[in-house]
């Protein structure tokens, strides 16, 4: 018996100490960061010099902080205009590469590239495709469309860097799609297909119910990482132009490391950080599977 | 016998270790972070071998990353408490980092000087001007910079004007704008392959001063006026940026749509062959293409007013921190390498801002030293705040959105109302 008992802890003890190093890596490289942000948040503090307790200030700021209320803004479009038509898109991509046969990992395998390629090559090469003078304005041409200015008008900035996103955000998304399709048990297909249950009605008593944890991954998974973008804006806009792609995390990074002003960056973080987990945990709520947990 | 072998190897080692140790008490390895440039740090690294092999007690370790990145890492480096030795600082920069402790002021006695006052007198008149707070030196130029504008002769041939004459060289703003509707060239779809003129786009907010300030001390312009609120949007900077930024856009000449964003090489454009005119510093020419290399001409900044020149002085300095432990051996390497003003010139354009540097060899057969020589006397400083970061960009944004057709009052007013915001917080 007392073997038994000290069974469980002896293992406890030792799958503690595997666990060490990795609770250790995440203590300090991710937990201390978000704990200081919070420190920081409240003091001001430009790298050079000591921290200074300032209290709220920057909180009680934020109302009337103008370059945050854009940023927001800006943020909240970008995410809108970004998950809504890649869940559409991905779902719809998903669902046809479950039709095809043979070529489906030829396909799955093309759809998916976009999202093994580097960032920054990425980027790069979408600054250089939607240059006025560049190849996607040359296509324009060809059609007889006057050339856009994608990446140089206030207007159509964002719209670019939204469509970037589609490109790069569906591949991944597609892919977690395809895999929820592939886990649904065919005969559900069959029994329904006996039912007399074709089309649309498939697609609402079967594949949507079924699917439902899928959907409610790939929100989760599109809002936070749309609401964490960085590099696109950064590479292909630097925010510009006059600040019409300043999403709130390149708002962050230029005013901690431009500005120098690294409470009012750290404050920022706090909301954004706040904001991703409501808006996360509101969405598994929503999207929660009811009829499992009743 | 074994015994007594063993005990006398780890006594050697013990000795030798303790002689390695009391000599490397006496050593100094001075690390020196520079901005990306590399003729510059091609240049400094030889100066470094050289010294070394003089005084074989001090070694340098270089450390380069590209303007932008370079003053994100220093910063952080300074954060950490491990800054470098010797440090490469914008101008602008100076006064945000003297307040702050972090420059040693320069020592005199290290530049073979007995004040300040004949440190002083080892440079142009306003050389040390920027990087002196409160009578305190805390750097020295590696570049003493202004700017000129650059011609391509062969495009000047083409429309048939010789570059070299300085008859034909614009003298004013308006010669420019009308110099490049002639330059300018398009193919049957409408397309410019050939731009005539063009300010830089969708770079750091200092790049856009460096081209502005000319302009704006030459209509009279205050970024920030007497009071210390923001005076961009004055009828005077509302005229400047009209006539000059805005104009190219309004003549379908220039713009952001028309310019090619290089970060590291803003003028690629005109390295490239594909734009006439070009305003630059006496660094630029070892960015160009050979083609161009061969082909350019260094004309006098244009003016408003030719009778009352007007340009920028810019300098990216060198400084030793105050959390060196290696001061004096950094302000002597400093005067070693600043000292050899020809061998800068020639390998990487940069003018040391010391007295007499127009006046040797290197400098005669330097393209345009006359220009940028005059051009030092008319010079001036950007404005100094320690918010400058900010108040730049939001003149650059305005800049961009009266790019896009937002009128130029309606753009400045709102930077001066963001202005004035940055400085009340």
């Amino acid at each position: 018996m007392t073997r038994t008992a000290s069974g469980p802890s002896r293992y406890g003890r030792w799958g503690f100490l595997f666990c060490l190093p990795a609770l250790l890596f995440i203590a300090i490289f991710q937990l201390y960061p978000v704990l200081f942000s919070y420190f920081i948040s409240l003091h001001e503090y430009d790298l050079l010099s000591p921290p200074r307790y300032v209290g709220f200030k920057y909180y009680l700021g934020l109302a009337s902080d103008k370059a945050f209320l854009r940023s927001l803004g800006i943020t909240i479009t970008y995410v809108v205009y970004t998950v809504v038509p890649v869940l559409g898109i991905a779902f719809w991509l998903g669902w046809s590469l479950t039709k095809l046969g043979r070529s489906r990992g030829v396909w799955r395998t093309l759809i998916f590239l976009p999202s093994v390629m580097p960032l920054v090559s990425v980027a790069l090469t979408w600054k250089l495709l939607l240059n006025v003078q560049g190849p996607v304005n040359d296509g324009l041409g060809f059609l007889g469309m006057a050339p856009v200015s994608w990446l140089t008008s206030s207007a159509m900035a964002p719209w670019a860097l939204i469509l970037v996103s589609w490109w790069h955000a569906t591949s991944y998304y597609t892919i977690i799609f395809l895999a929820g399709f592939l886990a649904i048990p065919r005969d559900h297909y069959e029994a329904a297909a006996l039912d007399g249950a074709r089309g649309w009605s498939v697609l609402r008593h079967i594949t949507l119910p079924s699917m439902k944890p899928t959907i409610a991954l790939v929100v989760v998974l599109s809002t936070v990482n749309g609401l964490k973008t960085f590099a696109f804006q950064q590479i292909m806009t630097d925010g510009g132009p006059a600040g019409s792609t300043q999403i709130l995390t390149l708002l962050i990074y230029k005013t901690s490391f431009s500005f120098l002003q690294m409470g009012k960056a750290s404050t920022y973080s706090v909301v954004l950080f706040t904001g991703i987990l409501v808006i996360s945990l509101l969405q598994i709520w929503l999207l929660r599977d009811r009829h499992r947990h009743a | 016998m074994r015994k007594f072998q063993s005990a006398l190897l780890s006594w050697a080692l013990a000795g030798a270790s303790t002689l390695a140790l009391a000599g490397s008490a006496t050593a100094a390895e001075l690390t020196f972070w520079h901005h990306t440039y590399p003729p510059a740090t091609d240049f400094i690294a030889k100066k470094a071998a050289e010294y070394t092999a003089q005084h074989p007690d001090v070694t340098i370790k270089l450390h380069e990353d590209p303007h932008g990145d370079y003053e994100v890492k220093l910063t952080a480096a300074i954060a950490a408490g491990n800054p470098p030795d010797i440090i490469n600082v914008l101008d602008y920069l100076f006064p945000q980092y003297a307040s702050k402790g972090i420059l040693a002021p320069v020592d005199p006695a290290a530049f073979g000087q007995k004040s300040q006052a004949d440190l002083e007198a080892l440079y142009q008149p306003s050389a040390l001007s920027g990087l002196t707070i409160d009578g305190k030196t805390y750097g020295v130029p590696e570049e003493f910079n202004t700017l000129a504008l650059f011609l391509n002769k062969k495009h000047f041939a083409d429309i048939g004007l010789d570059a070299n004459d300085p008859a034909n060289w614009p003298k004013t703003w308006n010669d420019v704008f009308e110099l490049s509707k002639k330059l300018q060239k398009k193919d049957e779809s409408g397309k410019t392959t050939r731009l005539g003129f063009n300010w830089v786009w969708n770079l750091d907010p200092y790049w856009y001063a460096q081209q502005y300030w000319p302009i704006l001390v030459q209509y009279g312009c205050d970024v920030i006026g007497a009071d210390g609120k923001a005076a961009i949007n004055s009828p005077a900077c509302v005229q400047a940026f009209t006539e000059t930024w805005q104009r190219m856009i309004t003549d379908g000449t220039g713009g952001p749509e028309l310019a090619t964003v290089n970060p590291v090489n803003a003028l690629q454009d005109f390295s490239e062959g594909r734009q006439s005119m070009a305003i630059a510093g006496i660094w630029a020419p070892p960015l160009y293409s050979d083609e161009v290399k061969a082909d350019y001409v260094v004309a006098a900044l244009p003016q408003r007013d030719v009778a009352k020149p007007a340009t920028l002085l810019n300098s990216y300095a060198l400084a030793v921190t105050s959390g060196s432990k290696n001061q004096k051996e950094a302000f002597e390497f400093l005067r070693f390498l600043t000292s050899d003003s020809d061998g800068y010139l020639a390998a990487t354009g940069y003018v040391t801002g010391l007295k007499g540097w127009a006046d040797t060899d290197v400098a005669k057969q330097t393209r345009g030293s006359a220009v940028f020589a005059e051009g030092q006397k008319h010079g001036s400083f950007v404005w100094r705040s320690p918010t400058w970061a900010q108040e730049g960009t939001a003149i650059k944004n305005a800049i961009e959105q009266f790019a896009q057709g937002v009128p130029v009052q309606e753009a400045l007013d709102q930077a001066a109302a963001e202005i004035d915001q940055i400085r009340a917080n």
